[in-house]
């Protein structure tokens, strides 16, 4: 545009074409069409004309009409800055307010006071902020300057969240939110690896829990699934939906309670009260317990001083009973509960019996004479039909109920009691049907069982000799008259 | 279906109860006598009444004279001791539909009142 005879005016772009800035010189003699001649230099340059533009340009060019022997210079023309997208982004909810629980005298149990981020299936655990493109910028040439995405956070998630188009996260089950890295999921294992104490808090958690030091007196842990503990049970209270591992031992101090659904292994057991629903696995020693196992009791290294245990399955220790004079009950072969209401029913059944028969006898007597009958024997004949049919009926479902309890017995009962040692003499030993209190030492191996009469005897494993054990024991039959009580009833 | 036991004898309206239980129905109620009857038929509103024959204040041959000038549809079943001949004829003619005699066993029973009900449903 420059030429000899028109006045040198300069428009500088800067390096990022977002600003355009025209010079005119001192001295530049402008025609009257000085406007026109700045908008042909900023459109030789491809800058973008715009009113705003052709403002700026007519405020420079009066400038310099003005005070025509001044430099003069003026940002005529200004790009727009991109403005950058926000990347993804996860608020998560706060957990777990960990409230204090008052009771209604206002009292505050400090056991309660879980410091464990649970959650439950449905509760909403936070919200995935979307990421967003921003805003193009423009130069002044008129090229688009692309603004910078946000970036996908990359979240990893499982079965269990749920994330809604609205951008709502959702626990789908209860459990343990864990968010490591750019994973999310709600876990249904718990590891804890301190102490069960005030810091912690009681546990009830839906799904396994480990706990890899001592659970704390008077603390209660309560899984619907597993529970494995690697350090000691103290007088606490532990509940498993499944089995339990108690690595440490139980040292309950008369206070522990451990109730398992399924299967219990541990060191030993001291002074607790222990309920197994099928099988138990004790390493070393029971002492001074109170345990009640639905299934079998293994344990070949095992011996049990002063406690009563009470073994539904087969039975398999090292040693019963000890030098120290507590009493020891060991049972086995019987389904508490069941047996007792197997003697209730056989005891009832032939009173019934009887009874029927008296009624019968008057029935039948009516019966030879019914077309001779007053009113009232009329009446009496009707309601001792009546009741002989309902006596018919109660038998009819007491011997129902007898052979179920019986067929119940059979399944989960095994009269069958090992002992590899030493039985001490002093301890009580049911065997089936069968107490007896053994009035000498027996060393093992020794196998207490009944044999095919039903009668109790012990089995010497090395020598296969057996022996009755009234020959070792002061030995009564539970429910005697259960047999013959049975066998009247027919 | 709404039963009413009318009968003096608590055994044998316990009787009948059972009897009835097992056939399903549940909504009972009982009196002791005729009067008795009468004072509670309008607001229980039986579909079927089990009537015994001898018993104190109102018997039941009474009861059911009474009756059968209001209600003619309802059908009532004589349960008694009274088997002669003529006296069935009699509670027929009073307004009874069916009759059960005493000592009768609880299929007899169930025999009748299937047999009544179907007749009124008929």
């Amino acid at each position: 545009m420059s030429s000899a005879d028109e006045p040198d005016i300069k428009l500088e772009l800067s390096r990022d074409a977002m600003r355009a800035t025209l010079h005119i010189p001192a001295g530049a003699s402008l025609a009257l069409e000085g406007d026109a001649l700045c908008i042909a230099v900023l459109h030789d340059r491809g800058v973008s004309l715009s009113a705003s533009v052709e403002a700026c340009i007519s405020e420079l060019v009066e400038l310099h009409r003005k005070n025509p022997d001044e430099v003069h210079e003026m940002v005529v023309a200004e790009g727009r800055e991109p403005i950058p997208g926000h990347p993804e982004r996860l608020e998560l909810s706060q957990l777990n307010d960990n409230d204090v629980q008052e009771s209604d005298d206002g009292a505050v149990s400090y056991y309660e006071c879980s410091a464990l981020p649970t959650v439950a299936a449905g509760d909403e655990l936070g919200k995935l902020i979307p990421a967003t493109d921003g805003e193009d910028g423009v130069n002044v040439l008129g090229e688009t300057i692309p603004a910078r995405r946000g970036k996908s956070l990359g979240l990893h998630t499982d079965e269990s969240i749920e994330i809604r188009p609205d951008g709502f996260i959702i626990a789908r089950r209860p459990g343990i939110l864990e968010h490591v890295g750019s994973t999310l999921r709600v876990t249904n294992t718990l590891t804890i690896a301190t102490d069960i104490d005030f810091n912690t808090g009681n546990i009830r958690f839906d799904g396994d829990v480990t706990i890899h030091k001592v659970v704390k007196d008077c603390f209660i842990i309560e899984a619907t699934g597993s529970i494995h503990v690697h350090g000691a049970v103290q007088a606490a209270t532990i509940k498993a939906g499944v089995d339990a591992n108690l690595e440490g031992g139980v040292a309950g101090r008369d206070k522990a309670v451990i109730e398992v659904g399924r299967d219990l292994c541990t060191r030993y057991i001291e002074k607790a009260q222990v309920t197994v629903a099928r099988n138990l696995e004790v390493l070393h020693e029971i002492v001074c317990a109170d345990i009640l196992v639905q299934g079998k009791f293994i344990a070949d290294r095992c011996s049990i001083v002063g406690a009563n245990v009470h073994v539904c399955g087969r039975c398999q220790v090292d040693t019963i009973g000890g030098e120290r004079a507590s009493q020891t009950h060991v049972t086995v072969g019987r389904l508490k509960g069941v047996n007792e209401l197997q003697a209730t029913g056989a005891d009832l059944l032939p009173k019934i019996i009887a009874k029927r028969q008296t009624f019968e006898s008057e029935y039948s007597e009516m019966k030879e004479s019914v077309n001779s009958l007053t009113p009232a024997q009329a009446e009496r004949m009707t309601e001792l039909e009546f009741t002989l049919a309902t006596l018919d009926g109660l038998t009819s479902k007491i011997k129902n109920g007898l052979g179920q309890l019986t067929g119940l017995l059979d399944e989960f009962t095994e009269i069958d009691l090992t002992v590899q040692s030493m039985v001490h003499a002093g301890v009580f030993i049911t065997i089936g049907p069968w107490d007896a209190h053994i009035t000498m030492d027996m060393k093992g191996p020794l196998r207490f069982t009944v044999d095919e009469t039903g009668a109790p005897i012990v089995i010497d494993l090395i020598s296969e000799t057996s022996t009755p054990l009234e020959n070792f024991a002061r030995i009564e039959q539970q429910g005697a008259a259960l047999d013959s009580t049975a066998n009247a009833a027919g | 279906m709404k039963i009413m036991l009318v009968d003096d004898s608590k055994t044998m309206r316990n009787i009948q109860k059972s009897v009835l239980t097992q056939l399903g129905h549940t909504e009972l109620a009982e009196a002791c006598d005729g009067q008795d009857a009468l004072s509670k038929v309008a607001a229980f509103a039986p579909d079927l009444i089990l009537l015994d024959w001898n018993m104190p204040n109102m018997d039941g041959l009474t009861f059911i004279k009474t009756f059968r000038q209001a209600d003619k549809s309802t059908p009532v079943i004589m349960v008694t001791t009274e088997s002669e001949r003529a006296r069935v004829v009699e509670a027929i003619k009073a307004g009874v539909n069916n009759y059960v005699v005493k000592p009768f066993t609880p299929d007899i029973l169930s025999q009748r009142i299937t047999e009544t009900m179907d007749k009124a449903a008929a």
